[in-house]
């Protein structure tokens, strides 16, 4: 119990404070990517134990050990390919969101996290009472997400709903303009990185314009906020594939 | 068999006690990071302060406090830009001069046409259709309507001019200009650019409202015209009847023609009497009435300075309004509910202007009521809001109802410096607009001035700028001739009030006096009146705006 909560305290601290060390830094610097880059190299090993070691399970039933197929079908590639598409996928999006979360939106995201890391292991324990390892850790992997995030999806949701602030210019403004406010947002010295945030800029300015000019449509803005959500699903993910790396991590002797 | 972390840190070789488990190393992550971030923190602070003092905005912008910075930066920057604007007001009181010393060099040549046998038969003319202003127009206010229209034009473009000129220097200081700003506030710049371009800044307002003034003015004017011109042509119908009698008796020599006669005798009579009565009056009365329309021009020019700096006044806070809408913000939640937000604050705004002038005196200046009239007319078109503005502008009763009345006992307090003290009684008169007020004869007081009391009658509007007089004569006993001082000034009422003043308050106004036989100066007179003003009735915020 006492490790569970360890761990789940240092999945929450570590990937919050890599988090928000990106938020801070981003404002001087291009070099904050180095924070995502730790963050995405948990969130790539944690994959990559997971995939790798089912693969490896799955290979040890359906293939003989002397085979000289085993040296070719490692695992590896699907795992690279999977743990980067997933890294691909989640160290973007995480990191927009933090750039624009409010306090209220941090809170509960950490607390998912913790949620999530917590069950994930606890669920695991139980789990790993009836099914062998890897499978364990891979059975718990989609409830514990699933468990946690539809949850807090709603509380994003919510919070989002009463934080997320329009301007009042925004009532008047014309679609390229509302976009370009969007990228307004972006630090003058742009970059690659610049480059790469402006989509989730001009996605969220556009947004909110779809969003204002349908304002008397309030269930128009309550499915355009549903992506608050979505990104509560993903948080999720994020935080069962990174208390995984630091869990097969933690009692190692270095 | 896979070994497992233990057997795999025993077959390293290395001692027990130096292996360290890996859980260290995240905790001591952990707290490095949590250093670094504190680190961070205390840098970024410094840096922004840095920024702060070495010239506001250049600091990268892209966190949610920084853009909270940016906007109270757009802020700050419409402020300045009011402020430096608000100085054009300085350049009021001498364009004033310039556009008003055609009226003042007119006066002599008005007074001539006036005192003259075609000025007064003209006027006569022209007050029989209603025109008596005609001379008026002609020697004193030729080109005056345009000449304060080019002072309302000169003063917007100079207004906009400081008003941009900051602005834009702001941004130019800006890394990326106004785009740096964002395309929204850019747009309010913009917009507000395009705008004075159509329309000319300021004139089309102002001119409207200068015009209006100018016509009441002349309006004024002519009913104490009218009022002239009536009591003499009664004075010389009563002469030509006397004269046509007489004429007619010494023509009766002519018979048949003796009525012929007596109205070519009556006709000689009026052009006689006419001439006669013209230069008598001329004589007794043209410095009098000179002054008076010297007075009249100074009411008039002081309420156009008033009206030309409410414009202004008016023109910074509509800037101000355009930074709060560039800068403002409303939570999603809010959204469908914006455009109610949005008129309830608008709504609550112009309310707490009518509620001012509603209990207080002091908030019913000409130039208040035009600003709330002007922001009543800006919502006419708002779907929300246009029944409530409706309402509240049937609230609001003409500019001449809501002049402060002279109520209860005016008092002047006269202080007499110690070199002119008679330790006698004096009596004064003061000349309020076109109200006198008449003090009884009182004794010296321990300090050697005077307390005159009178009561004001019955209750007196008196004009927003009003011209005030007062004749002090002071007895020195048997030995020595009374002493008369003289003092006059035009006073805007509503600038003797203070903040907050109520719907009672007693004005102080101080006026200085000079002996009037070698116009040396004379005794200080504070002289305070009880005013108070109509009740207006209650409004409340619309309907939609309470919950």
């Amino acid at each position: 119990m006492k490790r569970n909560l360890s761990i789940a305290f240092a999945t929450s601290l570590l990937s919050g404070l890599l988090l928000y060390l990106w938020r801070l830094s981003y404002a001087f610097s291009d070099l904050a990517v180095l924070w995502l880059l730790l963050l995405a190299a948990m969130i790539f090993l944690g994959n990559w134990s997971l995939v790798i070691d089912h693969w490896l399970a799955e290979r040890g039933i359906v293939l003989k050990p002397e085979s000289w197929l085993s040296h070719w079908l490692s695992g590896r590639i699907l795992a690279f390919f999977s743990s980067t598409l997933l890294v691909g996928a989640l160290v973007p999006v995480l990191a927009w969101q933090v750039l624009n979360m409010p306090a209220a939106e941090a809170a509960v995201l950490l607390g998912l996290v913790f949620s999530t890391a917590w069950l994930f292991l606890w669920a695991r324990g139980g789990v790993g009472r009836h099914f062998m390892p890897p499978f364990d850790r891979i059975l718990t992997l989609g409830p514990s997400a699933w468990l946690v995030g539809l949850p807090f999806a709603i509380v994003l949701f919510l919070v989002s709903w009463r934080t997320t602030s329009v301007p009042l210019s925004m009532l008047n403004a014309t679609f390229s303009e509302a976009v370009r406010s969007g990228f307004d947002a972006l630090p003058e010295r742009r970059g690659w990185i610049a480059e790469v945030l402006a989509f989730g800029y001009a996605f969220k300015a556009a947004k909110l314009w779809l969003v204002v000019q349908l304002r008397d449509y309030p269930l128009v803005a309550r499915l355009f906020n549903l992506d608050a959500a979505l990104f509560g699903f993903l948080a999720a993910r994020a935080g069962v594939v990174v208390t995984n790396f630091i869990d097969t991590h933690y009692d190692r002797e270095a | 068999m896979p070994t497992s972390p233990k057997d795999r840190a025993q077959a390293s070789g290395r001692p027990a006690a130096k292996r360290l488990k890996a859980s260290y190393w995240f905790w001591g992550s952990i707290a490095v990071l949590l250093l670094v971030t504190l680190a961070l923190h205390f840098a970024a602070s410094w840096h922004l302060a840095k920024q702060g003092a070495e010239g506001e905005g250049k600091a990268a912008k892209q966190t949610a406090a920084e853009a909270e910075a940016k906007a109270t930066l757009v802020e700050h920057w419409f402020a300045m830009a009011g402020e430096e604007a608000a100085k054009v007001q300085a350049e009021i009181d001498p364009m004033l001069d310039k556009a008003y010393e055609p009226v003042y060099a007119g006066i002599p040549a008005y007074m001539d046409f006036h005192y003259s046998l075609k000025g007064e038969w003209l006027e006569l003319g022209a007050a029989a259709i209603g025109e008596i202003s005609s001379g008026l127009d002609k020697y004193m206010f030729a080109g005056l309507d345009k000449r304060l229209d080019s002072v309302a034009v000169d003063l917007g473009r100079d207004f906009d001019q400081r008003y941009f000129g900051v602005l834009d220097r702001a941004m130019a200081e800006q890394p990326g200009g106004a785009e740096a700003l964002g395309p929204v506030v850019a747009r309010v710049l913009k917009d507000s650019k395009s705008w004075i371009a159509k329309t000319g800044g300021m004139v089309a307002l102002e001119a409207v409202a200068l015009k209006g003034m100018t016509k009441v003015f002349a309006k004024k004017l002519g009913a104490k015209l009218a009022a002239k011109v009536a009591t003499k042509t009664g004075t010389k119908w009563a002469v030509t009847l006397a004269g046509g009698g007489s004429g007619a008796a010494v023509c009766s020599w002519t018979g048949p023609g003796a009525a012929a006669c007596g109205l070519i005798g009556a006709g000689i009579a009026w052009v006689g009497t006419d001439v006669a009565i013209i230069k008598l009056e001329e004589y007794l009365k043209r410095d009098d009435f000179e002054k008076e329309l010297r007075a009249l021009v100074d009411e008039h020019k002081a309420e156009t300075r008033k009206a030309l700096e409410a414009m202004l006044a008016e023109r910074g806070k509509e800037r101000g309004s355009a930074a709060k809408v560039a800068v403002g913000e409303v939570a999603l939640s809010e959204l469908a509910d914006a455009d109610r937000q949005l008129a309830c604050k608008t709504a609550g705004s112009l309310l707490v202007l009518y509620a001012g002038m509603r209990d207080n005196l002091q908030a019913r200046s000409p130039a208040q009521v035009a600003a709330l009239e002007k922001g009543l007319r800006a919502q006419a078109g708002d779907h929300l809001l246009a029944p409530w503005v409706e309402g509240l502008e049937q609230a609001i009763p003409a500019l001449d109802q809501l002049r402060p009345q002279v109520v209860g006992s005016i008092t002047v307090t006269v202080e007499v410096p110690s070199g002119l003290r008679a330790e006698q009684e004096a009596w004064g008169k003061l000349t309020l607009g076109t109200e006198e007020i008449v003090f009884d004869w009182a004794e010296a007081n321990t300090a050697g001035g005077y307390v005159l009391h009178a009561g004001a009658g019955e209750a007196t509007q008196i004009a927003p700028s009003v011209r005030v007089a007062l004749e002090l004569v002071q007895d020195r006993g048997w030995k020595h001739r009374n002493r008369t001082f003289t003092g006059s000034a035009s006073i805007d009422v509503f600038s003797t009030l203070a903040e907050g003043s109520g719907l009672a308050p007693r004005a102080e106004i101080r006026l200085p006096t000079k002996l009037e036989s070698d116009n040396t100066a004379g005794p200080s007179a504070i002289i305070a009146l009880s005013l108070s003003g109509v009740m207006l009735p209650e409004r409340a915020l619309p309907d939609f705006c309470t919950p």
